[in-house]
């Protein structure tokens, strides 16, 4: 898929999503889950990444969706792992997978870490999805990095502000 | 008139660098449209561009009433700038409504007055005195309400270039209504240091004004250069990683023009791709390894705030060579998780100190050990 196709495709499926500032990815996915009308959960776990294993996971049950992230790195990149999954989630990939890793879940009954290492090969998406995924993370991360600072300001000044285009950065 | 023409040249240069923000945030667009308008309005005042624009409509008395139409215009979008700040945007439209009742009223005077050929303060005969009456009177108002407002409220910024711009922006609206003030003393006393005068406090106030408006948003317009700067710093660092781990490339960001149309894009996509392949590659340093690192780096005397970028360095080196070396994963990588920040600037902080340190003389005798060892 060509990279302006790409973005296109991608910019118009997060349009709808709102990015609050400061950005929290918990509160992001609290409101995702509101949306969407299905619990969303956000487990850490250490270790995800060996060679040739992913370092973030969607898993969808009947009554919810969990995404584990690989722990053992920087907060900014927990936000894009995170991120990336819920690309795959708004693109609605590989259903087919999903369908078999809740086969699964309910065989396990619970959400164990150890088990979710051993089900990892199952969940395989195509060069294009990952795409897909990667490029919505990506542009919400670019999203976030262009919305300036909240201003500490109120009344006229803070509207002089916003309106001559000061671009406060985080502190 | 070089200092009138600069003053102009610099106008046309905020307005078109403030044109992408304009376009994404509807509150920077009543700035931008009265730098835009002022700046039209600037130019067709300009010796040159009266004459190339008279051999093309032929008719200058129309250039003239083009270029009162266009400062009335720019005068309406600074109260709505104003308006806008003040949180009273529901008085936009009445403030739209008596800019278009004055810009019908000067048609309406112009149209009234003795037969004139131009409508310049020095002609003789021009418009009826009513016609500039209505005219410096809206603009002046609209004027020192913007230069009040900006210098008022600007001395309360927290932040300098905040601050700065907008006293700058205040005090180019100051020079505006100092130079109406001009254009009536002369259409009054005929004076020639007023008219002298004219051309210089136009090129002064445009200076002021387009400085104000880029101090005060140059964090955002800089923003494309800091991202092509930290792009050349990353870039050793991003090519031997992605070489050793080409499966974190996102091969389609790296193509094409995307460095000149989305540098942010580019950077974003450098920084995840370095942390994805740090990830994957600490598989390949061994409890030992990372010791030895840690105490290489100590011994050197490297300053606390360098430690962690300067032991990561010394680790990723080992592990690059390692993975050449086609060695086995690790059963237990190190914990790279007090790394890095939750922003994207000290995110891009660490990393730049990461490639500093890869390409420092300190690691690259680390990895020489290592190879011996």
């Amino acid at each position: 898929m060509r990279l302006r196709r790409l973005r296109r495709d991608c910019r118009s499926r997060i349009r709808h999503l709102s990015i609050q500032s400061p950005f929290d990815v918990r509160v992001f996915c609290a409101d995702l889950a509101r949306q969407r009308g299905r619990p969303l959960h956000l487990q850490p776990i250490s270790g995800l990444t060996s060679p040739g294993a992913p370092s973030g996971l969607w898993l969808a049950t009947d009554t919810a969706d969990h995404i584990f992230y690989e722990q053992d790195t920087s907060p900014l990149h927990h936000d894009h792992i995170i991120l990336h999954e819920v690309g795959h989630m708004l693109c609605e990939h590989n259903q087919l997978a999903l369908d078999d890793v809740r086969t699964a879940f309910r065989a396990i009954g619970s959400v164990d870490p150890a088990r979710i290492r051993s089900i990892l090969p199952r969940i395989r998406y195509n060069q294009d999805e990952e795409q897909q995924a990667e490029m919505i993370a990506t542009l919400i991360l670019e999203d976030i990095g262009r919305i300036p600072a909240p201003s500490p300001l109120t009344g006229f000044i803070a509207g002089l502000e916003a309106g001559i285009g000061y671009h406060r950065s985080a502190e | 008139m070089v200092l009138e023409l600069v003053g102009v040249a610099s106008m046309w240069l905020v307005a078109f660098v403030k044109a992408p923000q304009a376009l994404r945030h509807p509150q920077q667009r009543a700035l931008w449209l009265a730098i835009t308008t002022i700046a039209v309005a600037m130019s067709l005042r300009l010796e040159g561009v009266d004459r190339v624009l008279q051999g093309l409509v032929g008719d200058p008395h129309t250039i003239d009433v083009a270029r009162q139409v266009f400062a009335t215009a720019d005068s309406a979008a600074l109260l709505c700038f104003v308006l806008l700040a003040a949180g009273r945007a529901r008085l936009i439209m009445p403030v739209l409504l008596v800019s278009g009742v004055v810009i019908t009223a000067l048609l309406w005077i112009d149209s009234a007055s003795p037969p004139h050929a131009r409508n310049v303060v020095n002609a003789d005969p021009g418009p009826s005195p009513a016609y500039w009456g209505l005219y410096f009177a809206f603009l002046f108002v609209a004027d020192f309400v913007c230069a009040v407002v900006c210098c008022f409220h600007g001395r309360q910024a927290d932040h300098r270039p905040l601050r700065v711009g907008l006293l700058m922006f205040g005090t180019g609206m100051g020079l505006a209504c100092f130079l109406w003030i001009l254009f009536l003393l002369y259409l009054a006393t005929e004076s020639q240091v007023a008219l002298a005068l004219l051309s210089p406090v136009t090129g002064i106030e445009a200076l002021f004004l387009a400085g104000g408006v880029l101090v005060a948003s140059s964090a955002a317009l800089f923003r494309p250069f800091v991202a092509l700067a930290a792009l050349f710093e990353l870039r050793p660092l991003w090519r031997d990683i992605t070489a050793a781990v080409p499966t974190v490339v996102m091969v389609e960001a790296h193509r094409g023009v995307t460095l000149l149309t989305a540098p942010s894009l580019r950077v974003y996509r450098t920084i995840i791709e370095i942390r994805d392949g740090l990830l994957f590659l600490r598989n390949y340093v061994s409890p030992a390894t990372l010791e030895a690192a840690r105490e290489h780096v100590v011994a050197h005397g490297v300053a606390d705030d360098l430690l962690d970028a300067t032991v990561t360095a010394c680790w990723l080196v080992a592990a690059l060579d390692a993975r050449r070396r086609g060695e086995e994963p690790q059963p237990e990588p190190p914990n790279l998780v007090s790394q890095g920040g939750t922003q994207l600037d000290t995110e891009l902080h660490f990393l730049r100190q990461l490639s500093r340190a890869y390409r420092s003389p300190l690691v690259r005798d680390f990895a020489r050990r290592e190879r011996v060892a």
